[in-house]
């Protein structure tokens, strides 16, 4: 045996920037969250080169979970080619060698701060979201300690207490992203700030979702075919953000989640906020099935209900 | 800046953790562990060893009443403990005494439920319909275990209490998550 055969060639990092102890503590806390579905696991949340809130969490689980031959798309706010999106697919890229692509249907894994593609994921894909605040309870509970035993014995009423507030004083409810959900009848999560639109997504999907706090050192899941209920009381249903008539300035696409785009003059226009999605459309390249038809109709027949308000 | 090795040490944990993560995620679903001899066991242990070595490390602990295993699992730092107290339970062969002892959690900390590595033939037993999470609509497995396992698991779980198992069948890996209704 020589010198030369003892020798490894240089390495800076590890395999996915993470070391060894870290994506075994992630992958093994990613299991437990998948087995219970809402709950949210504590993990150790490493130092990352970037800065936590920048979606660390989100980054973690994917370095736990990429490999050369993974697949990443990497979205923020619905767009690839954001400044945050574009590093972190480059920094994941970098420490795994994996490849990447803007269309929904051939990623592998898809990290995403604030939006869920308007393209139904299919079975064996990971969605992975970065989330800032993972605890639902934070604006009834401020105390993480208190708040863990409200969830350890499934008291929620101070949640609804809060939707019914909402009714009494603007006659709907009125929180527009992180809308609080009941996943698989038990715990009930932040879906991170992901809009309104985007919350019945997580509904009997095919794919799994992994929800991931970097800051806040918690991860959940939701796994694939799981009841997820936005909270709402039975006589004044759950609804989607209202963008009936909004039409895409570059695809002429409608019942779409898009993004608003103030005018000089007063008015606004509209454009898809899903930049992979307005790809294909403006390659006529035929997308996948979505979520929500060019009616607006959402593919999961009854869950959503027609309008109604408190008299 | 130089490269990143995929060493075949990571290739392995990597594909082991995903096959079990998937597993877990579709309920029922057989999963592939990674044709690769680990070096932490003989090779009729091999898959309990790619497990072992995918999930174990010094942060956690393990019990198996198989005297072999449990010293070559030493290996991987992990703290061999008693049934009750131990995160990770390997059974090569079916042992009431060490399973009927598994933590189920608690409600505060229902993840401290314990890991689940069992033995099993997954296919060739009685016909169970599952349901849950993971599972469209339902699904029937024909997992071949004791009728004993099926009863015990009945008594102790309390969701979100429970036991994660993994039923181990050479390569072949079944998950069965405590959200999983079997009838």
């Amino acid at each position: 045996m020589t010198l030369r055969e003892l020798t490894t060639p240089q390495q800076d990092y590890s395999y996915g920037y993470l070391d060894t102890y870290a994506k075994r503590e992630l992958r093994r806390r990613t299991l437990k969250a998948i087995a219970i579905p809402g709950y949210q696991v504590p993990y150790a949340s490493r130092e990352l080169p970037i800065a936590r809130g920048w979606g660390t969490g989100g980054l973690q689980v994917t370095l736990a979970l990429v490999g050369p031959e993974s697949v990443v798309k990497v979205i923020d706010q619905g767009a690839d080619d954001s400044v945050n999106a574009a590093n972190l697919r480059r920094f994941i890229t970098r420490m795994s060698g994996c490849g990447t692509t803007t269309d929904t249907l051939q990623a592998t894994l898809l990290q995403s701060r604030h939006r869920i593609p308007e393209e139904v994921m299919q079975e064996g894909q990971a969605l992975i979201l970065q989330v800032p605040d993972p605890e639902p309870l934070r604006a009834v509970q401020p105390d993480i300690s208190k708040a863990a035993g409200m969830h350890a014995d499934a008291d929620y009423g101070q949640m609804w207490l809060g939707l019914y507030e909402q009714l009494v004083r603007f006659k709907q409810y009125v929180q527009g992203a992180s809308y609080p959900s009941l996943v698989n009848g038990r715990y009930v999560i932040s879906p991170s700030p992901i809009p309104r639109w985007d919350t019945p997504k997580l509904h009997q999907a095919p794919s799994l979702t992994l929800l991931s706090a970097g800051r806040e050192k918690r991860l959940y899941a939701v796994p694939p075919y799981t009841e997820v209920r936005p909270l709402e009381f039975s006589d004044i249903p759950f609804q989607v953000e209202d963008q009936r008539g909004w039409v895409c300035k570059t695809t002429g696409a409608e019942n779409k989640f898009m993004n608003e785009l103030p005018q000089a003059d007063g008015t606004a226009q509209y454009e898809l906020s899903d930049s992979g999605y307005a790809e294909k459309l403006a390659n006529e390249v035929a997308p996948g099935a979505t979520y929500f038809d060019d009616q607006g109709r959402f593919y999961v027949d009854g869950f959503l209900k027609p309008p109604r308000r408190p008299a | 800046m130089s490269i990143t090795l995929y060493t075949p040490e990571e290739a392995r944990q990597r594909e082991t953790f995903l096959a079990l993560m998937w597993a877990l995620s579709y309920p029922g679903r057989i999963q592939t562990l990674p044709e690769m001899r680990s070096p932490l066991v003989d090779p009729t242990l091999n898959s309990f060893g790619l497990i072992a070595e995918a999930l174990l490390d010094l942060e956690t602990s393990y019990y198996t009443p198989d005297a072999d295993l449990r010293a070559a699992l030493h290996a991987t730092g992990a703290r061999v403990l008693a049934p009750g107290e131990a995160a990770y339970h390997f059974y090569p062969a079916w042992d009431e005494t060490g399973l009927s002892q598994a933590s189920i959690g608690t409600l505060l900390r229902p993840d401290d439920g314990a890991t689940l590595i069992m033995a099993g033939s997954v296919e060739g037993g009685r016909r169970r319909t599952w349901r849950g999470p993971g599972i469209n609509s339902e699904i029937e497995a024909h997992l071949n275990l004791p009728d004993s396992f099926w009863a015990l698991r009945a008594a102790r779980l309390r969701y979100p209490l429970g036991w994660d198992v993994y039923i181990v069948d050479g390569v072949q890996v079944v998950g069965l998550p405590r959200s999983t209704q079997v009838e």
